[in-house]
């Protein structure tokens, strides 16, 4: 039997040429949205509201390429392949929305089951597991992993990935071409010229989200707090908790950027009746300035 | 030497005990009265903003008391200016009011004093959760 053993080799995107529109696509939901008609932030706002789980492809004019993944409606890591550079997590989310202000980009909208997308993850966050016997075929391969129930991707290919297959609990659940179409092979896998396997899988239960937005949000909301709490001490707390009741939010995980700029309005205006105008409008520029710090994805 | 002479007061006497101390009189009322004014006007700023019971008009009200007292000081302030009688109905009058003045100045003190502290007990409160939630996190 292939061993297959975690080891600490770097993922896909590392080892290969494996650019966004290369990853295996899931069903497509929406097709060919021109960013100059459609609001991206409206779009992640739907998703989210909707609890959407898949990816979001988006090609940009210029050349470069994102994928954006979405995991029970929320972001959970992105991908940016540019000319030059490629970027992971948070910086390519920041990246790509970035781009997409500055550029025009087509965007398809892929749904994918859950067991899709624990298996697709690890080719971006994962790291190779070793399968390497050569002359092993890819049946071979498969029964391996069916045995070791085996989640993650394999991939075969030399520099630029030939074939993609999404294994979970050792069961294949599909198998993508180089330009992430399924074959629709079953769980059989299609023939390959490729003798050359490489298995990703996810190497920690930590890797599973890169971006954490509701973490960001949480962080941002407590230094708003720290803020307030240098300021008016108790009281301050007590004014970002009215005002955040006021606006009918309810967790601080879940309240957008946009909700975070109109608290600091809240805040600015409840200053400057407490403390005067002067002291207000720089207390409201220091919030400013963390609320800013958020990535705005509409959510 | 006749007690007249003795309690009689020189010009220098006068502008000193008299008109200067009238003047400190006035000044002292007014400072009070500015005082409860601005406190009045911070409970104020406290009640719109947090919407609690400050007690703000008190500090408006209370320090008038002050005033009437230092107004029947200045008329009085040369000795008595009319019958036994009608001086002690103005005295009554005159330390009724600063006494009334004072205890409004008083009560207010102690809503305005309440409402900080339950502001501060909320405040508390807010940051307990939040430490709550981080812990959980």
């Amino acid at each position: 039997m292939t061993e297959v053993a975690s080891s600490f080799f770097a993922s896909a995107t590392d080892v290969l040429r494996f650019p966004p529109t290369a990853f295996p696509k899931g069903k497509s939901v929406q097709k060919n949205l021109d960013t100059h008609y459609v609001n991206l932030e409206g779009l992640f706002r739907s998703l989210a509201a909707e609890g959407f789980g898949g990816t979001i492809l988006m090609v940009f004019e210029e050349g470069s390429e994102a994928l954006i993944v979405f995991r029970e409606g929320t972001i959970i890591t992105a991908y940016v392949y540019g000319k030059d550079s490629k970027q992971m997590g948070l910086e390519a989310l920041e990246n790509a929305l970035a781009l997409a202000k500055e550029h025009k980009a087509y965007v398809d909208v892929f749904k994918l089951e859950h067991e899709m997308l624990v298996a697709l993850l690890p080719l971006l966050h994962g790291v190779q597991v070793h399968a390497d016997q050569p002359g092993l075929g890819i049946e071979q391969v498969v029964a391996d992993f069916k045995k070791a129930e085996f989640t993650g991707a394999l991939v075969a290919g030399e520099n630029v990935p030939e074939m993609v297959g999404l294994i979970y609990a050792g069961v294949p659940m599909g198998w993508f071409d180089a330009q992430g179409v399924d074959h629709e092979s079953g769980a059989r896998p299609p023939a390959v010229r490729s003798q050359n396997f490489r298995a990703f899988a996810l190497d920690k239960a930590d890797t599973f989200a890169a971006i954490n937005l509701e973490l960001e949000k949480m962080k941002v909301a407590a230094r708003l707090r720290e803020v307030l709490f240098r300021e008016l001490k108790e009281m301050g707390l007590v004014l970002y908790d009215r005002g955040f009741t006021r606006r009918k939010f309810t967790e601080e995980r879940l309240v957008s950027k946009a909700g975070y700029r109109e608290m600091v309005g809240d805040t600015e205006r409840s200053l400057a009746s407490l403390r005067g105008p002067g002291i207000a409008r720089k207390v409201a520029g220091e919030l400013d300035a963390l609320v800013d710090s958020l990535i705005d994805v509409g959510f | 030497m006749p007690p007249q002479a003795a309690t009689a007061f020189t010009a220098g006497d006068y502008l000193l005990y008299i008109v200067a101390m009238n003047y400190l009189t006035i000044f002292s009322g007014v400072l009070f009265l500015l005082a409860f004014i601005m406190l009045g006007l911070i409970a104020l700023r406290v009640h719109r903003v947090f919407a609690v019971g400050t007690g703000w008009p008190l500090f408006f009200v209370g320090p008038v008391g002050a005033l009437v007292y230092s107004v029947y000081t200045i008329v009085h302030g040369g000795g008595p200016t009319t019958s036994g009688e009608a001086l002690a109905a103005e005295r009554w009058i005159a330390y009724g009011v600063f006494l009334l003045g004072s205890v409004t100045c008083w009560w207010g003190l102690r809503i305005f004093y309440g409402a900080l502290r339950s502001l501060e007990a909320e405040g508390r409160k807010i940051r307990a959760r939040h430490a709550e939630v981080v812990l959980r996190a």
